[in-house]
């Protein structure tokens, strides 16, 4: 387990939020500290909350009540909100939405040229991005030759080339096939371990979050569930009237225990399920 | 038989130097009331085999290709019957509503159909009701739908004409499991009830273990591998050479194969699973 320090770089506190005046509340009051080099999971059915309490913590909404605070800074502050958002980089579901530029290495250096960063750090910035999500090869690449799981790579690359400390993933593999979303996730990962990167990882994808360091559960605009993968899946009743399933191999598992078969129903992982396979033929 | 198509060529952009050959010399012949599952990697040629099926591509060259009865290599081959009979969902279809109201979006194919405005109304009913939406959705506009609703009413336009062959472009991406679950319910109540015949592109294997008759791998415009999915999923190294995964049933009988543990490799399903070590137990 990796050791996470006590400071939170993400507080949010009893944040509301909605549309419009007249319009139901999206959010009701959500409180979740974040702590700096978390890898922290939302999940959640659609329409629950999950997409925008994930806009609120780079400041693209603004709580309607309470208060979300990136590193220190309220994203209430129009002053501060360049910094945040160059702080707190999001990737999207559509690969196909985010690209900015005819070549990928333009696209990459979009983000670091509006902070003005200059040209020698910027082609540094580039570069290293980019062998950071191991596109580097494809740099001189028209984007529409590439496959989904590249372009959201590239869309992280981005991200990167402005030094974000966090990572704000937005259902960014659930458009993508089962390799694009391998790649992906590996991306985050390793960018999380190797360079501290706090990520927030957002998925309908179950088997997507089960080496994260927390899952958070959303449904209806609240909190239902927060805790280690393990301890989530474990609840299988709860995670069923949130109309979630736990991962394919956790319910491949639990099947095996209901005809009888001694093995354990909190299995996650694909090598858990082996070894208690191995056990029984 | 539903269809039957021999040798099936097509190439993109065939007189420029951007030419590329997207199928070369397919077979793919499928049964009335099949369920076929296309899998194949981004690129491999699925999502063109099955745009031949309604007439969106028309064969660059081709030995036969009858579908539902209509020859599609007579001179004047008759689109408009063919695209009655087969009926096409596109991939994140609920991209493709337009009309104003929910019912009228349904309604749109059978007013094209010339049927009666009694026989629309019905069709739109029966088909809101086979896909889960509630009549009371009907007079809304589509766009205030949410993601899995749109979904469903977009799939409804297309049952609603009651095609003989439902051809779908992953049909659940970016679906949440509770909405996954619930169209891939849909597509096996019309293959059922109105015994029609399926062709899914779909990436999830543990899926289309479940649910296909036969499995059909593309890869680089040619047929792979084509058989049931015991035979497909059997058949890892194939599957793995081709950057393909393999179901989870089917990667924990290989690996139990590996340590020397005799499982049978065409198991591929929880049941089937759960059947024999059940069995092995006793």
């Amino acid at each position: 387990m990796k050791n996470l320090k006590m400071q939170n770089i993400i507080e949010i506190k009893d944040a509301v939020y909605k549309y419009d005046e007249d319009s139901e509340e999206v959010l009701h009051s959500v409180n979740l500290n974040i702590k700096k080099g978390e890898f922290l999971c939302i999940l959640g059915h659609n329409g629950c909350g999950k997409s925008t309490l994930a806009k609120l913590i780079n400041g693209l909404y603004q709580p309607t009540e309470g208060t979300v605070l990136v590193q220190g800074m309220d994203t209430k502050d129009e002053n501060k909100i360049i910094e945040i958002r160059s702080k707190a980089g999001m990737v999207f579901q559509n690969p196909d939405n985010q690209m900015v530029a005819t070549i990928v290495e333009e696209d990459v250096a979009f983000g670091p040229e509006n902070l003005s960063v200059p040209q020698q750090e910027l082609r540094a910035r580039v570069d290293n991005a980019l062998k950071a999500v191991n596109m580097f090869d494809f740099k001189n690449s028209a984007p529409h030759r590439l496959s989904g799981g590249q372009k959201q790579r590239i869309a992280i690359a981005g991200i990167l080339a402005m030094e974000p400390e966090i990572i704000i993933m937005d259902e960014s593999t659930s458009m993508l096939d089962p390799k694009g979303r391998r790649e992906v996730l590996e991306t985050v990962h390793r960018l999380n371990k190797e360079k501290g990167i706090t990520i927030v990882f957002i998925t309908h994808f179950m088997e997507e979050t089960v080496d994260a360091d927390r899952i958070v559960v959303m449904g209806d605009g609240v909190i239902k569930m927060e805790g280690t993968p393990r301890e989530i899946f474990a609840r299988e009743e709860e995670i069923n009237q949130l109309t979630l399933e736990v991962p394919p191999v956790t319910k491949m598992a639990q099947q095996l225990n209901e005809r009888g078969m001694d093995i354990k129903r909190n299995i996650l992982t694909f090598e858990e399920l082996f070894n208690s396979l191995c056990q029984l033929v | 038989m539903s269809i039957s198509i021999k040798k099936l060529n097509y190439v993109y952009d065939a007189d420029s130097p951007f030419s590329v050959a997207a199928l070369e010399g397919v077979d793919f012949c499928v049964n009335d009331n099949e369920f076929v599952c296309i899998i194949g990697h981004t690129g491999s040629g699925k999502s063109t085999l099955v745009q031949h099926l309604n007439g969106i591509l028309k064969p660059t060259n081709v030995e036969e290709m009858i579908i539902e009865g209509i020859d599609l290599t007579a001179k004047k081959p008759d689109y408009k019957s063919l695209r009655q009979k087969v009926g096409m969902v596109f991939q994140y279809p609920e991209y493709q509503l337009f009309e104003q109201t929910v019912r009228l979006d349904i309604g749109f194919g059978p007013k094209n159909m010339g049927l009666t405005q009694n026989e629309i109304d019905e069709r739109v009913i029966e088909s809101a009701k086979i896909v889960g939406l509630d009549e009371s959705v009907l007079e809304m506009s589509p766009f205030e739908l949410s993601g899995g609703q749109k979904r469903r009413a977009a799939i409804a336009g297309v049952l609603s004409m009651r095609p003989q062959v439902l051809v779908l472009d992953e049909p659940i991406a970016g679906l949440d499991p509770k909405g996954k679950a619930e169209i891939l319910q849909v597509i096996s109540n019309y293959h059922k009830k109105y015994n029609a015949t399926i062709i899914m592109i779909s990436h999830n294997m543990d899926d289309i273990v479940e649910v296909a008759d036969r499995v059909v791998v593309m890869h680089k415009g040619k047929k792979a591998l084509d058989g049931t999915p015991q035979q497909v999923f059997s058949n890892y190294e194939t599957i793995l050479s081709l950057g393909l995964e393999l179901p989870t049933v089917s990667a924990l009988v290989k690996r139990l194969n590996e340590i020397g543990k005799n499982v049978p490799r065409n198991i591929c399903k929880i049941n089937d699973l759960v059947n024999y070590v059940s069995g092995v137990k006793k």
